[in-house]
């Protein structure tokens, strides 16, 4: 009966803290948010910003040869497929470039090197496809078909004008499609893609 | 070709690395626009912010475009990122008015020492310098109307910016219209405007009288010349019109039903959803519903059911068509024919190309049993 007692005045003494917590609480929640008697200004600027990211950033099938009798081989990111050689396809995934900024951006693409200083050989290739990623993120610039292969270019290549800042629809593929003569260069070949983002 | 062969043996010995290698490359420049009148000799400073994910990348900066060749950085390079500034000094005079863009950009440098070289990312603020026009200009930015429901008001907005050289009185009105009639004018106040300010402006039309439907609504600004601009906007209405839907069905099992509809409300509209029935002559034969669906502000979607087509013969039905929606219905009554799967043997193509084909065939064994026959004949004269 005494042990009961004691069990009753600590449940009690407990629900009269946590009462007096929960007010305690609720006075200071109060006092940072709500219940405002006086009007006020909430005063910021938010600056505009250009910003990109190739969320995917490397095509790479490793090593391989163009199989006996074939005059090339051909990789394509689409699919992938390597038709004519042994280059692998695993983990081979097109470039993904993000408009990460809070700006609408035209977006230049050049390559580093034409597709004869690239590979070398007797008629290589080197073309490159432009896709939304996610739809609507791309309105079709001025040097390219979009969903179409066409050779790279060293120059700036209008691709998107312009690429589209808002999540859902702010993500432009990249794909890659090289024809490997048989008579290429030969080593570890590569070359550089640059995107160029100007604030539209 | 013996020369390729031992070329490609060759080739098997020293492998070949093909990689369009690009390290992870995000970079940001910030502010991304400015913008400033023409003040002849006026010196400006710039402060941007470069950020990238690489702490150790080194970061080119440079101008170019229009008027570069009055702005210096105070920096030539960063690395990871960082601030620098850009002082554009104006000159006295600058000939051609208008809109000037300057570009103020950071792009990674390329590590050449590198087996594979990444990809280098560019950006580029744009700073934008406004050169009045001789005389009297007002540009329009930004003008366009909300669209709405019939009743509610339709929110019009626009800046007007002087971009003549001299002060401007202006007398903005928005004059609205269906079709080719004009409905009613909005006037605005009287204004004065200084060479290279700019004023924001909003107007609510009342839309109590007017029916749904399709409007625009042009702006005229007059400050002793006149410009204008057009826009369009939608008073919406609960409604969900059939645009389109299935035709033809092929009698093979269970078969898709589409349904293209159109929302003409501003707002979404949740549980929405078809109700086809088809009949023939004397009764129903069969009755599907879609799945609901919500359809957004003026979307444009299909909706679809399924329907068992062993019930059905290869004729027409005629197809009930009722879409259920807040309580509203659309309906339509329409035909829809079910046909057979086509058969190979009753393509009139893939029958002529056979017929083709059993002719040739056919004519093909008989010239060549008669030269076989002759053959035979004069191996049997030879032998006699």
């Amino acid at each position: 009966m005494k042990q009961n007692n004691l069990l009753l005045i600590l449940a009690i003494v407990a629900v009269v803290v946590a009462m007096a917590n929960a007010f305690i609480a609720l006075n200071k929640v109060n006092s940072l948010t709500g219940h405002a008697t006086e009007e006020g200004y909430a005063n910021l600027t938010v600056s505009s910003t250009v910003n990109i990211n190739f969320s995917q950033d490397t095509v790479n099938w490793g090593e391989g040869i163009v199989d006996v009798g074939e005059d090339n081989a051909t990789l394509d990111t689409v699919g992938p497929t390597v038709t004519g050689g042994n280059w692998t396809t695993t983990g081979v995934e097109p470039l993904i470039l993000e408009n990460i900024g809070n700006v609408n951006a035209t977006i230049n693409m050049r390559a580093a090197s034409s597709a004869q200083d690239f590979l070398g050989g007797t008629s290589p290739a080197y073309e490159w496809n432009f896709t939304n990623n996610e739809a609507n993120s791309c309105t079709q610039g001025a040097g390219v078909t979009l969903g179409s292969y066409a050779s790279t270019s060293t120059s700036n290549t209008e691709v998107c004008a312009p690429l589209n800042y808002l999540t859902g629809q702010n993500s432009l593929q990249i794909d890659i499609r090289l024809t490997v003569p048989y008579n290429s260069k030969i080593g570890s070949l590569s070359d550089t893609i640059t995107a160029e983002a100007t604030a539209a | 070709m013996k020369s390729k062969k031992v070329f490609l043996v060759f080739v098997c010995f020293l492998t070949v690395i093909l990689i369009l290698n690009m390290l992870d490359a995000s970079l940001g420049l910030t502010p991304a626009k400015r913008s400033l009148n023409f003040e002849p000799g006026s010196k400006s400073v710039f402060e941007y912010r470069v950020n990238t994910d690489n702490p150790e990348k080194e970061l080119i900066l440079y101008s170019k475009g229009n008027l570069s060749e009055y702005v210096s950085l105070n920096k030539e390079k960063l690395i990871g990122g960082g601030g620098f500034k850009a002082t554009l000094s104006l000159p006295e005079k600058i000939e051609k008015p208008g809109r000037h863009r300057i570009l103020i950009g950071v792009k990674e440098k390329i590590d050449k020492e590198l087996a594979t070289v990444g990809t280098s990312v560019a950006v580029q603020g744009v700073i934008y310098v406004h050169v009045p026009y001789p005389g009297r200009y007002i540009e329009i930015n930004n003008f366009k109307a909300e669209n709405a429901n019939a009743g509610e008001p339709v929110r019009f907005s626009f800046e007007l910016i002087n971009r003549g050289k001299e002060n401007l009185t202006i007398k903005p009105k928005i004059e609205v219209y269906s079709k080719n009639k004009k409905e009613e004018t909005l006037n605005f106040k009287t204004r004065k405007l200084e060479t290279g300010k700019n004023i924001k402006l909003k107007k609510d039309l009342q839309t109590q009288d007017y029916n749904p439907g399709e409007y625009y609504a042009n702006l005229i600004v007059d400050y002793g010349n006149k410009t204008k601009e057009k826009t369009n906007f939608r008073l919406g209405t609960l409604k969900v019109d059939i645009l389109n839907h299935t035709k033809s069905i092929k009698l093979e099992g269970v078969k898709r039903f589409d349904i293209k509809v159109e929302s003409k409300w501003n707002n979404k509209i949740p549980n929405l959803y078809g109700i086809v029935t088809f009949y023939n002559e004397s009764s129903v034969i069969s009755k599907i519903k879609t799945p609901s669906s919500t359809i957004e502000p003026w979307e444009k979607k299909q909706i679809s059911g399924f329907l068992d087509t062993k019930k059905f013969n290869e004729e027409e039905y005629k197809a009930n068509i009722t879409l259920k929606y807040s309580g509203n219905s659309t309906e339509k009554m329409s035909n829809v024919t079910f046909i057979k799967e086509d058969s190979l043997f009753t393509n009139p193509w893939i029958i002529s190309i056979i017929s083709a084909i059993i002719i040739v065939g056919g004519a093909l064994i008989v010239i060549y049993l008669r030269k076989n026959k002759k053959k035979l004949k004069k191996e049997n004269e030879g032998k006699n």
